[in-house]
């Protein structure tokens, strides 16, 4: 009888092991998912002085954000774009700033600012997104201002938008357009 | 071997949940994509339903009985890691990779376009999958039946195997044969409540040869897989995809790329103990083990 029982345990436990290695059960405890957020901007006036677009956002602004809040253990940067809703003035071009900062007031540090030069809205307009490349500096700073979990539900962002040299030069313009993010979401489902 | 036999219930329980959190896993994905996401782990149940059916293809002529279990590990193919959605015109990778995680894959996608990102999960990042479940065979004038029955309840989820499977000797029919011959049929059914319907069917043929306590065995199976999910979406108005920017229920059927294996393995026959362990080459390969107590 004791032969049998060593027998059983020499076959048994290497298989019983496989199981509880704990990798396969790590993998189903986590989940990783990409989270879109947007933050919206309405740009309207005459094309000589387009008002600077800025607003803040919060991660709570985000719905995937909203429904695992209690789960979320890490966010990471994954790609921004640049895309458009809507525009009235199909032969508007110009050079867009856009400006994404941490924090807000005064306080806000820059994490990325870029400029779209001779951007023109119609050339996006249902057909694509403008992907904005981000430095590997830049890319760094989100990841640091996300780096701390227990900040996520008090993180705020600001968002600017101005418009230089836009043309035709003394049009009224109406533009919608939205600046995208894509973050990385590691959920603990335990 | 009141431990062995709590070692084997732990190692069950270990799977089954482990399945039963699979819901959060595919509420980020639609059910036109769910299918190849899903594909690869529709393919491991399968195989894990129609492995360790036999360990010979010997049946006694009068009356046999046993009773054992199985053990597995399907080992994942790369190329099963990964897949390229149907996105929509205007839309292109942000990350450089036209392809996303399969379940058991690494990054999920992230496609830019008009409407912002369409994001895609990423998968569990494991190259393996485990398995085990009981089985007990009664065999009578050359034909057996195998029955296979799990019935699990956790975190009030209710998780359960059943498998049946009927095999009849051929060899018998054939005078002086050298060797071991049987044909079988199995069905099994795997399900997690509100979240996988699963069946599983399999044809083989098998061969085996004795040689005092030691059997060589092989075989040809022929097998398919479905499965059905019921999941929750958990939308998103943010999202560039439309079947995804709402919370709703879905279902979808999802066929595993099964179809053909062979096996090849061994057994050691220890009095009323058979240890038998073996290799399948098929869509996804797999190492199986078993011990069965017999007469």
């Amino acid at each position: 009888m004791k032969r049998f029982r060593f027998l059983l345990f020499l076959f048994i436990v290497p298989a019983a092991a496989l199981l509880f290695n704990g990798c396969i059960l790590d993998a189903f405890k986590n989940l990783v998912q990409n989270m879109p957020i947007d933050y919206t901007f309405t740009l309207s006036g005459n094309t000589t002085a387009i008002p600077k677009q800025t607003g803040t956002f919060t991660l709570n602004d985000s719905k995937t954000y909203r429904d695992n809040k209690d789960k979320v253990k890490q966010l990471r940067y994954k790609a921004a774009a640049f895309c458009v809703s809507s525009n009235t003035v199909p032969s508007l071009q110009g050079d867009i700033i856009l400006t994404l900062k941490a924090g807000s007031g005064i306080g806000a540090t820059t994490l990325f600012s870029k400029t779209l030069a001779g951007f023109k809205p119609n050339d996006y307009l249902g057909i694509q997104a403008k992907d904005l490349p981000l430095t590997q500096t830049e890319i760094n700073a989100i990841n640091s201002y996300l780096s701390n979990s227990d900040l996520f539900s008090s993180m705020v962002f600001t968002t600017e938008l101005s418009v230089q040299n836009a043309t035709p030069a003394n049009t009224t313009i109406a533009l919608t357009c939205f600046l995208s993010l894509a973050l990385e979401m590691t959920l603990n489902l335990e | 071997m009141k431990n062995i036999f709590l070692l084997l219930m732990l190692a069950l329980l270990i799977t089954a949940p482990s399945l039963s959190q699979i819901d959060s896993h595919f509420g980020y994905i639609d059910e036109k994509e769910i299918a190849q996401f899903a594909k690869p782990l529709v393919t491991s149940l399968g195989i894990a339903m129609n492995t360790g059916a036999f360990h010979t293809a010997h049946i006694p002529t009068f009356f046999g009985f046993s009773i054992g279990v199985r053990g597995m590990i399907m080992m994942i193919p790369d190329n099963q890691k990964t897949f390229t959605p149907a996105i929509p015109a205007g839309y292109k990778s942000a990350t450089g990779t036209n392809e996303t995680a399969t379940f058991y894959g690494t990054d999920g996608g992230v496609y830019s376009g008009p409407g912002g990102f369409i994001t895609y999960p990423s998968g569990v990042n494991e190259s393996t999958l485990p398995f085990v479940f009981p089985q007990a065979t009664v065999s009578i004038l050359g034909t057996e039946l195998l029955l296979r029955y799990v019935p699990l309840n956790i975190k009030e989820t209710k998780i359960n195997l059943f498998g049946i499977g009927l095999k009849h000797s051929v060899s018998q029919y054939i005078p002086f044969c050298p060797v071991d011959l049987a044909v079988q049929v199995l069905y099994n059914k795997f399900n997690v409540e509100n979240l996988v319907t699963s069946t599983h069917i399999a044809f083989s043929g098998q061969v085996s040869k004795t040689f005092a306590v030691v059997t060589a065995y092989g075989g040809v199976q022929y097998e398919s897989s479905k499965l059905t999910f019921d999941y929750n979406i958990k939308g998103d108005p943010t999202s560039a995809n439309p079947l995804l920017q709402t919370d709703r229920k879905v279902s979808a059927d999802v066929t595993g790329d099964n179809s053909m294996r062979l096996t090849v393995g061994g057994a050691l026959s220890l009095g009323f103990f058979v240890l038998n362990a073996d290799y399948s080459v098929g869509s996804q390969p797999v190492a199986s083990a078993g011990i069965t107590f017999e007469f």
